[in-house]
């Protein structure tokens, strides 16, 4: 998919989650291979799911004001 | 909110690669350099390099006892490495208060202000090395002639690296030809036998250490070839336009400090950029610019000076150059 798990979990933590819709945070699938893989052990698709709820939730109020 | 969400769903399964381990395998890579340079310069190598490695773990120990008020975490490692890779940028006879206050430099100030590892912008032991070199010029270019333990450490013999010899001969308008004969042979030259800082000398051995790195996957091959290939072809350009002049790249490569440069320094994982373009972009930004400050600038020596420059873009490429998301270009849509 080359995602980038390292810049979706920094612009969910900082709350930038319309970069994070631009970086395609949705099209993360969840397969966690981010957070096995990572050395130092950070909890990168933790974030990543907390930013794509978000993003999505966004996306739904944009469609139902329309 | 890093509380939180510590009580955390899938994945539960973690891997073997831990920053530690990362971190040691980088030190075992350091292990044949450091070997090669205590044959070469004796008690002066062993006394800079234990000095540094200690200064460097006090430091971080003392910041995360007592200013972070966090767990301690000295033992990952990269305090380790930091303080190894500060030590082989320096002569082997560096008096130990300047050593200790370029670890303090390289800890304090590069990394534990930004935040301690992960968040520095800037390579800390190249920022220990420069505010060195700056600060105490004199004692900074004073090579010790390698000659084994006869070396000595405060007494030793001191002469130019052959990157300092070439730069000023060339600069009173000697030729080439006869500068080439004072300075050591090109098979000399690989395996060490030169002034120099105590990492940098011996190319051989930073060659083991670079095969050791790609053996365990903890660099990619992108940024050392990158960066020696620019160099090379960039000198290559300056030889073949006149010869007269200009060094050969096989001088370039084994002379200074191009070799521990690109293979330990740069590919440094906080301060090197992302996706593989990025990665050779910035290689070869960091061999052109050693080229520029070697021909053209007042070091004799670039290496650390490009590697800092090229630091500072390393977040503009990784807002700039990203890999292609699937899905992006549409076709037939």
């Amino acid at each position: 998919m080359n995602l980038e798990p390292y810049l979706l979990m920094t612009l969910s933590e900082k709350g930038l989650f319309e970069r994070a819709e631009k970086e395609r945070i949705t099209d993360c699938m969840e397969c966690g291979s981010c957070s096995y893989t990572c050395p130092a052990n950070r909890p990168l698709l933790d974030y990543i799911r907390m930013g794509k709820a978000t993003v999505i939730k966004m996306a739904r109020e944009r469609v139902s004001k329309q | 909110m890093g509380n939180l969400l510590n009580v955390s769903p899938s994945p539960h399964a973690h891997g073997k690669e831990t920053t530690q381990k990362l971190m040691f395998g980088v030190a075992v890579a350091l292990l044949p350099a450091l070997f090669t340079s205590i044959f070469y310069f004796g008690w002066g190598a062993v006394i800079v390099t234990s000095v540094s490695v200690a200064s460097c773990l006090l430091f971080e120990y003392l910041i995360q006892k007592f200013l972070f008020k966090k767990p301690i975490t000295i033992t990952d490692g990269s305090a380790l490495v930091t303080g190894l890779l500060l030590a082989f940028n320096v002569p082997s006879n560096l008096p130990v208060f300047i050593v200790v206050i370029g670890a303090f430099i390289s800890i304090a100030v590069a990394k534990m202000t930004f935040g301690g590892l992960g968040n520095n912008p800037f390579n800390p032991a190249l920022v220990g090395r420069v505010f060195m070199l700056i600060s105490f010029p004199v004692q900074m270019t004073s090579w010790p002639v390698p000659k084994g333990f006869a070396t000595g450490y405060a007494d030793a013999v001191t002469g130019a690296t052959p990157l300092a010899v070439v730069k000023e001969g060339l600069k009173n308008g000697e030729s080439l030809q006869q500068l080439l004969t004072q300075i050591p042979t090109p098979s000399q030259m690989f395996l060490g036998n030169m002034g120099g800082s105590i990492g940098e000398v011996a190319a051989v051995a930073l060659l083991i250490g670079f095969i050791w790195l790609l053996y365990k996957k903890i660099i990619t091959w992108h940024i050392p070839v990158s960066v020696i290939g620019s160099l090379l072809i960039f000198t290559a350009i300056l030889w073949l336009a006149n010869p007269e002049k200009n060094a050969s790249p096989l001088f370039h490569l084994l002379a200074g400090g191009v070799l521990l440069g690109a293979i330990f320094m740069a590919t440094d994982y906080v301060t090197s950029p992302m996706s593989p373009l990025a990665m050779i972009i910035y290689g070869c930004g960091i061999g052109i610019l050693t080229v520029i400050i070697r021909v053209w600038g007042a070091y004799p020596e670039g290496v650390s000076f490009a590697i800092l420059i090229m630091n500072a873009f390393v977040p503009l490429m990784n807002t700039y150059i990203k890999p292609k998301r699937f899905g992006e270009e549409v076709k037939n849509g």
